[in-house]
């Protein structure tokens, strides 16, 4: 990371929050959810690549990095899973 | 005399192996928070779908311009602590402390803000903890063999509560953790250990910045 990076990853992340934001004028609910879940997951996205220097980093802190979000997922999408096809 | 040489702890191999090894750590304890925080958000999901109308209607009940200013307020704080660990990086202690005390003042901005909606909220009796009255006005019509939408609306704004004061929780320790760094970086005994631990800070404080963006989009976003 250097200080370009830095500031632009800042700038994105205050352009997705826009996003996110205006997106609440949107009448299709179903479309305006999803539009707010992309946005929070791009602004994750770019904290943990920039912020915490996966970018940058070695096989082992991305491994687990990744092992963490992969139990975050299947805590989410099996307790969805569960709840969707009651 | 402050000196730049660095020897690694007698555990470790070389600098390199040391550095890692603190990476390493920081980033499994963030799993376990991972863990704590996707409970709460697992919660969060079945709630939301079973009573997807009244946790909808609740949400409007929340101050979203001021959680909006406090999210550009901590992802800048997030800018201010990554341009801190490229100032110590550089060996740059007055830069190194500019941004660290820029990074605690966006930090307890935050803070006083989420102070400030809460205690709105508590005058607006929507504070279903530690006994206080909770009043709940909908225009929801109770369906019938479900539970009254206040009982409902309460469980929303309990998860609200213990979501935003757990994180609230994790941003003191976060902001005792830079007082503490910002203590180091003025004495400036060991530069390369600051940009160490600075390095270790900034992964905790990024993490907390994850965790809002994710807080901010379920309680404040999913509008009806």
């Amino acid at each position: 990371m250097n200080c370009r990076s830095a500031v632009f990853c800042w700038l994105g992340l205050l352009a997705l929050l826009a996003l996110s934001l205006l997106a609440g004028a949107l009448d299709n609910t179903a479309l305006r959810y999803s539009v707010h879940f992309i946005c929070a997951g791009a602004m994750a996205a770019l904290i943990m690549l920039v912020f915490m220097h996966l970018y940058t980093a070695d096989r082992l802190l991305r491994l687990v990095a990744v092992s963490g979000l992969l139990w975050i997922a299947l805590l989410i999408l099996l307790t969805l899973a569960d709840m969707l096809t009651r | 005399m402050p000196t730049n040489k660095s020897r690694p702890a007698v555990q470790f191999d070389d600098m390199d192996q040391q550095r890692h090894a603190g990476l390493l750590g920081m980033w499994v304890f963030l799993l376990t928070e991972t863990l704590l925080f996707g409970g709460l958000f697992a919660g969060f999901a079945i709630l939301r779908l079973q009573h997807g109308a009244v946790f909808a209607e609740a949400t409007g009940h929340l101050n979203l311009p001021l959680a909006a200013i406090n999210t550009a307020l901590l992802l800048t704080s997030g800018l201010t602590m990554a341009l801190a660990e490229l100032a110590a990086g550089a060996r740059l202690r007055r830069a190194t402390l500019r941004w660290l005390l820029a990074t605690i003042a966006l930090g307890t901005l935050f803070l006083g803000i989420k102070g400030f909606e809460w205690y709105s909220e508590f005058q607006r009796q929507l504070v279903p903890v530690l006994n206080l009255p909770f009043h709940y006005s909908s225009e929801l019509p109770a369906a019938s063999g479900e539970q009254p939408v206040a009982a409902v609306a309460e469980l929303f704004f309990n998860l609200y509560f213990i979501a935003t004061g757990l994180h609230a929780l994790h941003m003191l320790v976060g902001l005792g953790i830079l007082a503490a760094m910002l203590w180091l970086a003025h004495r400036w005994r060991r530069p390369d250990r600051i940009d160490r631990q600075l390095r270790i800070a900034g992964l905790y404080w990024a993490f907390i910045d994850v965790v809002w963006i994710f807080i901010f989009t379920c309680f404040y976003l999913l509008r009806a």
